[in-house]
């Protein structure tokens, strides 16, 4: 036995067979999907699986929704641990390799199987999955104000455009590189090229806000595979390693933890400016080490805001990084390769667990057409609640 | 104001909304150390005390982030101002800005309370340009 023996890594990656478009099967039956591609790409049996997490569903409600997702599955009752993490897309994905990795380390777990499902467009759509994402809002003091998804966002849009200038066609710019990623990408949902205009032109939602700058709405499943580094050597696939991770409770300097866009003191010097630093320093790395970014693009500010907060650009700078197409795939750092949520799939709450896929196969040189020249080292930049907390992980390529 | 939500007032919140009714904006503020605690709580955020009595804010505000919502419905598309606001007691309040054309409110603005009445029980704060009011 080495020293490095629990070191957790990452084995294997899948999605359901298709995203976008998928009526006909469950919110469960799309997490098997994704669970099952997963354990074949890790060469890992079901009955192996020791630690099993979920998020909840919009549209399958369960008490206990990662117990339901284990009985559906077939999950082995050896298994020490089965937990659902209910704390929405954007950051649940980056908490469970987080949690998956301090439950290999500790020895609580040997395999864990993280997924996430949801038939978000033909089990609610549109209007509904909006309203659904709306439930997000206080009850009491936000929710009558109807603060629509996309009306939040734009508030936080409008005070980076107020505080630095950002313009409306730089916020189309990020809409433009997710497409031209997506289109190389034979799995995307949205695959037709467009334009700075052709985002301008669409429907307005809500200023700064157009349709083409907002996410999907999709269906689809993502599951992750993390062992010990023990057990990989035994596997026939590269392992993925898990270098670092960081997260932040809270907005900039808030002083305490927040759950409501409003309670937040400031919109826009995000958390993810401490957590970066934290994964980045556990993991050794500096911003010349990463080759490229994955961040949970709900709406085009978004992925502005997250380049900034992480430190690849000054404060004000993120809008002009997109529009000088320094974001695209033969750009200095490309950003969200697969096309993201607004361009790949956004299927409610596995919307951002698509970035550890993409990303793990950019780091075994898997992509075909997209891939990333000589990928060895990217970082998810992900957050959950209403702009409430801030997860970062780095991951390395295989040794 | 169509609201899809009205809301129901809780042993936190009780005296808030009363106020409303009344037609002003009272928050619980921490005798031990001052606070002022909103969204409404009956334990001091900061130091846990419990000794929380109501005061009466100014209703003066500045716009901190505002967005013109364009919300399509079966009658046509529906528009209105989302907003934050910061009272000059330093809290900030989401709401909406009203009275005035949705395409002039802007960050900055000083603006102050107004109260709609949407139920019998419930009347929402919301938020008018100080000037339109001259």
């Amino acid at each position: 036995m080495s020293s490095d023996d629990r070191d957790p890594v990452i084995v294997g990656v899948g999605e359901s067979s298709r995203v976008g478009i998928v009526p006909g099967k469950s919110s469960l039956m799309l997490h098997a999907e994704a669970a099952a591609d997963a354990l074949k790409d890790a060469g890992i049996p079901k009955e192996d699986v020791d630690c099993v997490f979920t998020n909840e569903s919009y549209l399958d409600y369960h008490v206990r929704h990662a117990m339901a997702f284990a009985e559906y599955f077939g999950v082995a009752a050896s298994a020490r641990q089965i937990v659902s993490i209910p704390l929405g897309s954007g950051a649940s994905s980056g908490l469970f390799v987080h949690r998956a990795a301090d439950a290999i380390r500790s020895g609580n777990a040997d395999v864990v199987l993280a997924v996430s499902g949801d038939n978000f467009l033909s089990g609610l759509q549109r209007a509904g999955a909006v309203k659904a994402l709306a439930d997000n809002r206080d009850k009491e003091f936000e929710a009558p104000y109807s603060p629509l998804l996309p009306a939040c966002f734009a508030l936080v849009a409008q005070r980076h455009m107020h505080e630095y200038g950002t313009t409306l066609e730089e916020l189309a710019a990020v809409a433009v590189t997710m497409r031209s990623h997506a289109m190389k990408n034979p799995r995307s949902h949205m695959r037709e090229s467009i334009t700075v205009d052709d985002v301008l032109q669409s429907r307005r939602v809500a200023s700064p806000f157009t349709l083409l700058m907002c996410s999907l709405v999709s269906d689809g499943g993502a599951a992750v595979v993390v062992t010990t580094r023990e057990r990989a050597r035994d596997l026939d696939g590269p392992a993925i390693e898990i270098l670092g991770t960081g997260i932040t409770y809270g907005s900039g300097d808030d002083a305490r933890v927040h759950s409501s866009l409003s309670q937040s003191r400031d919109l826009i010097k995000i958390g993810t400016r401490y957590s970066a630093r934290e994964a980045m320093g556990k993991a050794g790395v500096t911003h010349d080490d990463i080759d490229l970014l994955m961040v949970y693009d709900c709406f085009a500010i978004m992925p502005i805001l997250f380049l900034e907060a992480a430190g690849f650009v000054p404060e004000g700078d993120g809008g002009a990084f997109f529009a000088e197409g320094r974001a695209m795939l033969h750009g200095e750092l490309p950003v969200n390769t697969h096309g993201g949520m607004m361009s790949y799939a956004h299927p409610g709450n596995p919307g951002g667990l698509f970035m550890f896929p993409e990303l793990v196969r950019q780091l075994r040189s898997e992509c075909g057409e997209r891939q990333v020249k000589d990928a060895k080292t990217g970082m998810v930049l992900g957050y959950g609640g209403q702009m409430a907390f801030w997860p970062v992980t780095v991951l390395g390529g295989p040794q | 104001m169509r609201v899809d939500s009205i809301p129901i007032p809780t042993a936190d919140s009780d005296e808030f909304w009363e106020g409303c009714r009344k037609g002003f904006l009272t928050m619980p503020v921490c005798r031990t150390c001052g606070e002022i605690n909103w969204f409404p709580r009956a334990m001091c955020r900061n130091c846990s005390g419990v000794d929380l009595h109501w005061e009466r804010m100014s209703g003066e505000a500045v716009v901190y982030s505002c967005t013109v919502v364009e919300q399509r419905t079966k009658e046509g598309v529906e528009s209105y101002v989302l907003a934050l606001v910061d009272l000059v007691e330093g809290i900030r309040m989401m709401t909406h800005v009203t009275n005035t054309p949705p395409e002039d409110v802007k960050i900055g603005m000083f603006v102050t309370v107004r109260f709609e009445r949407v139920s019998d029980e419930i009347s929402l704060p919301v938020f008018v340009p100080i000037e339109a009011l001259a």
